[in-house]
């Protein structure tokens, strides 16, 4: 499998009111062509702003540095006008998390997703009719029943379900080989959710897209991801095929995470002892050791290297015995 | 249809507000008791004269009866004779209302061509130093005197450049056209000598009213642009590929907008204030000048109908634009 | 105190502080301050117009009168008009908009219906109106500008009471048992504090404004009053030649209007924290 997004070890900054938050740190990530990848943390742990850093909306006053930041194997960090670069490098699809909040409520959805289409490569020189007939289509793409009459309609006039529907083909209709789809499904109610997700998954296969998905649900991972990336505030801790992963996780965070996820018949779900750590002073070394029960005196000081197999690579001391150790 | 009870609901008001105005400011002018039978009938007339004047302009009634009298003659269309020119002060109102409306458009239009991209860069550019220095000019906009901004510019470019005429609103007669408003009549016959006399009277007027009309369009524009500049779709956009130019004046753009139209009926209040007194500065023919005139005069006929007239015309601006807001937010209709 | 120190924080509020402090000052030792204070009243026909110089900063007028010296007097009035009629407006306007936003239906919507017959016209129509019935004295134009102000105020008052009834603390105040009038002043009243003054402060500013004008127009006191807006009128019959006579009192009215507004725009920085809120907006917004 190609390789299509490396993020190496690159750190996000943002000023805030107590001094500097520290909120990516010496992050990785890869995403490979057509590849369907989990980001799965607890809230604030940094996946919004991995997903902004990809998809080049980082807020003005955020400082970006690292090793590398590469999207199809060229390298766009350094040099200055990276978010420029960023958005050049090849059209990326955004399906945010609040679609309501996506979308102008002064303009018809089938006129904002025009605009789209108007300033995408795939598509620019369509004419009036012709795109409207690429923007209906892809609307009944994405299982919207009557597009030609949602598209008249506008953003307060259409259900979060249906937003969320729209936000995909207008994702779509830019051609893109990577869509970063930032918790879709969390404003949603959980029927819906499963619908949204499965059809992600099938157009993300259907199109050869590979999708960035950013969620708290393990559950939501499991289902439609080939691979899962765990992160740990700002600190990426165990990146793993899902079958691997779920069958046995290395990571003891992410150990503890799994074993934190509701199960039929279990009765009430053990929650991690501790705190999220604060950002601006974050603990050295490995950010989870003032909770971890399998911390070493080295955990303090050092951060983990990364260490195990492609199919399922932990950054820890001492990590979980692997499966077939077990 | 929300639309339709909007307006229906407003217009329910109207009448009454009218004819509050029209107690009140027949209350205002009988505040001290004046005669105006004596003025009119003039210095030599006798004791009986001015009796049967009075008597003839209904002036003996009781003042409750006069009022009465007074609303429904104007509900018949009827504002009275102005006690000094004896001409009726609804033909003065409908002959003086182009130059005022022409005088007040243009400054509109300039107030708005000016504020609106002025205020997209300034929001754009915060605290830069174009933000700066159009801070400093919109609040002298704001505080500068109208009359004294007039006469400035006269003295700058009518006195000292000779560049446009003191005074005025025409060097000869005005052309000859439907309209009323010189600029469309004069383009209409093909007379450019005069249409660029007629442009030249108005340059100073219109400048000094459209400055604080564009101080006021460009805060709120500036304030809004910001405050959507804000919002998720700015960076939705922006990473979808959508160039940020269109982004800003197409998408933004039209939001702070709606949040400056509420405030163009403040605009236009000011814009008729600062009329009354920039006509009277520029000896401009319009209802501004009627209205100082008849006033210093006592002419209460004419502050009357003056009076009323503003109030018609504020009421169906501010019923505009209400209908124009929920017209602009698709969510209102 | 605490709120001054904050105002005085903001750059540009402290500068219309210092202005406006100034210029208050002036107006008060005018008679101490002024080189000739004897010209608010008497001519001297042999120093008609002069220019700018060391000895008269400003020029001279028609009169002969000293400009400085007579816009320090003239200040005492423009100040003294301004603080009078808000203040009057203010005590009109702000219980009616109390009650009426209080009690908002037949009573509070009559007073609104009120408010909004002054409303429907230019505040300046209104009160030229009552100032040339009253003729040109200078209680006549604060009772004008007070008698066509307040209605603002109700409205402003109106809408806030409105909208603070729906707060937890009022309705727990209510619910208590606490009198409406009790509620009004004690609850409500500190709530809207902060865009009353900030509109006082703009209120000032229009007011001087306005207050010019009727002067401009012959309707403020009577000459030899070293009222604003008359000077600049009687100072245009010179024009271009004395130049500096209309100049003069023009431009203390701007810097004057301008220190009000520069203060309230200070003092809405300060005390809305709503907007402070939307300034911070930008980039706040992760999610
Ligand atoms: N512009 C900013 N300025 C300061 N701090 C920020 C900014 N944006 C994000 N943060 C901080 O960065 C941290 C990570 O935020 P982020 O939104 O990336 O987390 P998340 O994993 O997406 O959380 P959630 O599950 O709640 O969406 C949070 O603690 C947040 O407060
Ligand atoms: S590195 Fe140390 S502290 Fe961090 S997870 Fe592994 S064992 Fe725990
Ligand atoms: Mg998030």
């Amino acid at each position: 499998m190609t390789e299509l997004v490396r993020v190496r070890d690159v750190s996000v900054d943002f000023p805030s009111p107590g001094g500097t938050a520290k909120v990516l740190d010496r992050v990785n990530l890869a995403i490979g062509e057509g590849e369907i990848v989990g980001l799965v943390g607890e809230s604030g742990c940094g996946k919004t702003t991995l997903a902004r850093l990809i998809l080049g909306v980082l807020p003005k006053e955020a400082a970006v540095r690292g090793e590398a930041l590469s999207f199809a194997g060229r390298n766009v960090l350094g040099g200055g006008a990276e978010e420029a670069r960023v958005r050049g490098a090849f059209p990326i699809g955004f399906v945010p998390q609040e679609p309501r909040a996506a979308l102008s409520p002064l303009f018809p959805i089938g006129a904002q997703a025009r605009e789209i289409l108007r300033w995408s490569l795939a598509a620019r020189r369509l004419r009036g009719g012709e795109a409207r007939r690429r923007i209906a289509e892809m609307f009944a793409r994405v299982q919207l029943p009557d597009p030609h009459a949602i598209m008249r309609r506008y953003p307060h006039e259409v259900s979060g379900g249906q937003l969320q529907r729209v936000l995909i083909a207008m994702a779509l209709l830019r051609e893109p080989r990577l869509v970063v789809a930032d918790e879709p499904t969390t404003a949603l109610d959980v029927t819906i959710q499963a619908q949204i997700l499965t059809l992600l998954r099938r157009l993300a296969r259907e199109q050869r897209v590979a999708v960035l998905f950013t969620t708290h649900d393990l559950g939501a991972a499991w289902e439609i991801c080939d691979r899962i990336t765990v992160m740990y505030s700002g600190q990426d801790a165990e990146s793993a095929a899902v079958e691997t992963f779920f069958a046995r996780p290395r990571h003891p965070y992410a150990g503890l995470l799994l074993g934190s996820m509701p199960q039929p018949g279990a009765g009430l779900p053990r929650s991690i002892a501790g705190a999220v750590p604060n950002l601006v002073t974050p603990p050295p070394g490995c950010r989870f050791h003032p909770r971890c029960p399998r911390a070493l005196p080295a955990c303090g000081t050092q951060r983990p290297p990364a260490t195990g197999s492609t199919t399922q690579s932990v950054r820890c001391h001492n990590p979980l015995p692997e499966r077939d150790a077990a | 249809m929300r639309l339709l009870g909007l307006i229906a609901r407003r217009l329910v008001w109207v009448p009454a507000t009218l004819i509050g105005l029209v107690v009140l400011v027949f209350v205002i002018s009988h505040l001290v008791p004046s005669d105006p039978a004596r003025i009119l009938a003039g210095e030599n007339a006798t004791t009986a004269q001015v009796a049967a004047l009075r008597h003839k302009m209904g002036l003996d009634q009781p003042l409750p009866v006069q009022l009465l009298r007074y609303v429904i003659d104007v509900a018949r269309g009827n504002m009275g004779v102005s006690l000094y020119t004896q001409t009726p002060v609804a033909g003065e109102i409908w002959r003086r209302l182009p130059a005022t409306m022409e005088l007040a458009f243009y400054a509109m239009l300039l107030a708005v061509l000016l504020g609106v991209p002025l205020g997209v860069v300034a929001a754009l550019r915060r605290n830069s130093w174009f933000d700066h220095v159009l801070r400093v000019v919109t609040v002298s906009g704001l505080a500068i005197a109208a009359f004294w901004f007039a006469i400035l510019l006269q003295l700058l470019f009518s006195m000292w450049l000779n560049l446009t005429p003191v005074q005025g609103r025409i060097s000869d007669f005005g052309p000859s056209g439907v309209t009323g408003f010189y600029t469309i009549d004069a383009a209409i016959s093909g007379n450019w000598s005069t249409e660029l006399d007629v442009l030249r009277h108005l340059a100073l007027p219109v400048i000094t009213l459209a400055f604080p009309a564009m101080a006021t369009i460009v805060r709120f524009t500036r304030a809004g642009v910001i405050g959507t500049l804000g919002s998720f779709f700015v960076d939705y956009q922006r990473a979808m590929g959508v160039p940020w130019r269109v982004t800003v004046w197409r998408y933004v753009l039209r939001s702070a907008l709606t949040g400056t139209l509420t405030q163009i009926g403040l605009v236009f209040g000011n814009l008729l204030a600062g009329a009354v007194v920039v006509e009277a500065v520029f000896d401009w023919p319009g209802l501004g000048q009627f209205a100082v005139n008849s006033i210093l005069q006592s002419d209460y006929n004419a502050i009357l109908g003056f009076t009323i007239y503003v109030g018609v015309m504020f009421i169906v601006v501010n019923l505009l634009i209400d209908v124009g807001q929920v017209l602009l937010d698709p969510r209102g209709r | 105190m605490k709120l001054l120190g904050r105002i005085a924080r903001d750059r540009v509020a402290l500068a219309g502080l210092i202005v406006l402090a100034v210029i208050v000052l002036a107006a008060i030792f005018a008679p101490v301050l002024a080189p000739y204070p004897l010209d608010v009243n008497t001519y001297h026909t042999a120093q008609r117009l002069l220019p700018p110089s060391a000895a008269h900063w400003f020029g001279t007028d028609q009169m002969g009168g000293d400009i400085f010296s007579r816009l320090l007097f003239g200040a005492r009035i423009t100040l003294i008009t301004a603080v009078i009629a808000v203040a009057v407006s203010v005590a009109i306007g702000v219980p009616i908009g109390l009650v009426g936003g209080y009690w908002p239906g037949f009573a509070g919507d009559g007073l609104m219906r009120v408010s909004d017959v002054f409303l429907a016209v230019p505040q300046i129509v209104l009160a030229m109106a009552i100032a040339a019935t009253l003729g040109p004295q200078i209680q006549n134009v604060i009772l004008a500008l007070s008698l066509t102000y307040w209605p603002f105020w109700a409205r402003l008052v109106y809408a806030e009471t409105r909208n603070a009834k729906n707060e937890i603390y009022v309705e727990a105040a209510v619910a208590l048992g606490v009198p409406p009038w009790r509620v009004m002043v004690l609850h409500i009243l500190p709530a809207i504090a902060p865009s009353l003054i900030i509109r006082t402060s703009i209120g000032l500013g229009g007011t001087i404004l306005v207050a010019s004008a009727l002067g401009f127009l012959g309707l403020g006191p009577p000459p030899p009053s070293p009222e604003w807006g008359r000077m600049i009128a009687d100072a245009r019959a010179f024009l271009p030649g004395a130049w500096w006579d209309a100049a003069a009192p023009g431009i203390a009215i701007l810097v004057l209007v301008m220190a009000f507004n520069l203060i309230g725009d200070g003092l809405r920085d300060v005390l809305d924290p709503k907007l402070r809120g939307q300034a911070a907006a930008k980039g706040g917004a992760v999610d």
